[in-house]
């Protein structure tokens, strides 16, 4: 829970942080794009059932630091704050995240063919 | 009713039960007012549109090219989503994830990839239109908030139908609530 409060905070920094250290056009579509995709991801992700909708948050985090090397950031400030919302992303989004629910083998179920709930409903009288 | 028995096999909770739904009733209903406050603004039924933090910024967003690329104003297409939400929240019983697999599938369409839809309408606001709109960031926020809530049931009833159809059953009756598949299959 707290790991996507955190990111849910970052994708916030990222969308304003373009009106704060005044970014150029480009990069703050970067950020405008980039923090409410992060935003997202990380609401989802709360609700233990789609927890691994986290894992997006991985790749968002690696495009920014990606970016801040493509493309030119004419603030130091603005580079240094969107590298280290980058990092952060990356490092919470890695974090193994364990959860008491059952959910019949979650999504990966729909693709197996003995899943959790098949041998759960054969055991029911 | 015995909740034992409506539980999906393999869960440990019933995604069907009101408890679980009621919320998203709620905050569909609270998504469907914005909708139609922006739509008034852009049918002029409403003169001005209220924004506490970027002034004119929402009737820059609820007037730009972009929010005139459909035949109808979209924050009205944004109300039918969230009424589509609501109504599908509502019909069936407490184990509808078996019952009514059409309307927990119905539902979770309208909720998940129409909440994606949202987001990326919040993008184009300073990407594309290069302004903000409060409501229009609300109504998105609310779209994303009732994505998972709502993909619980959405599997319970995915996975129902794998399991007609690893009985070799009809899946398709089963999809419209079959009673003899339901009798058939846990």
């Amino acid at each position: 829970m707290l790991i996507g409060i955190v990111n849910i905070v970052l994708g916030l920094w990222l969308m304003v942080s373009p009106f704060i250290f005044g970014m150029n056009r480009l990069t703050s579509n970067i950020n405008h794009i980039v923090g409410p995709l992060v935003i997202t991801f990380s609401i989802i992700s709360l609700w233990e059932i789609n927890r691994n909708a986290i894992k997006v948050n991985l790749l968002l985090g690696v495009w920014l630091l990606i970016a801040l090397f493509l493309f030119e950031y004419t603030k130091t400030i603005a580079f240094f704050s969107n590298g280290g919302a980058a990092c952060l992303v990356i490092i919470l989004s890695s974090i193994k995240r364990k959860g008491g629910g059952k959910f019949g083998g979650g999504w990966r179920s729909l693709f197996q063919h003995n899943p959790a709930h098949l041998r759960e409903a054969e055991k029911t009288p | 009713m015995n909740q034992e028995m409506t539980i999906p096999p393999g869960w440990n909770y019933n995604p069907s039960l009101w408890s679980q739904r009621r919320p998203l009733v709620l905050v569909g209903s609270l998504g469907f007012c914005i909708a139609m406050y922006l739509a008034f603004y852009q049918l002029k039924i409403v003169d001005r549109v209220w924004d506490p933090f970027f002034g004119d910024g929402t009737e820059k967003v609820l007037t730009s090219n972009l929010s005139r690329q459909f035949p109808i104003p979209d924050a009205l297409l944004g109300a039918f989503g969230y009424l589509v939400d609501v109504v599908a929240g509502i019909i069936g019983s407490q184990e509808r994830w078996k019952t009514k697999p059409w309307i927990v599938i119905i539902f979770g369409i309208a909720v998940g990839p129409l909440g994606l839809v949202s987001v990326l309408l919040v993008i184009s606001q300073p990407v594309v239109v290069g302004h903000w709109c409060t409501l229009c960031l609300c109504s998105a926020l609310i779209s994303v908030i009732m994505i998972s809530p709502a993909m619980d049931e959405f599997l319970a009833s995915l996975q129902y139908l794998q399991r007609v159809k690893q009985q070799k059953l009809s899946v398709w009756k089963a999809f419209w609530g079959s009673t003899a598949i339901r009798q058939k299959t846990v």
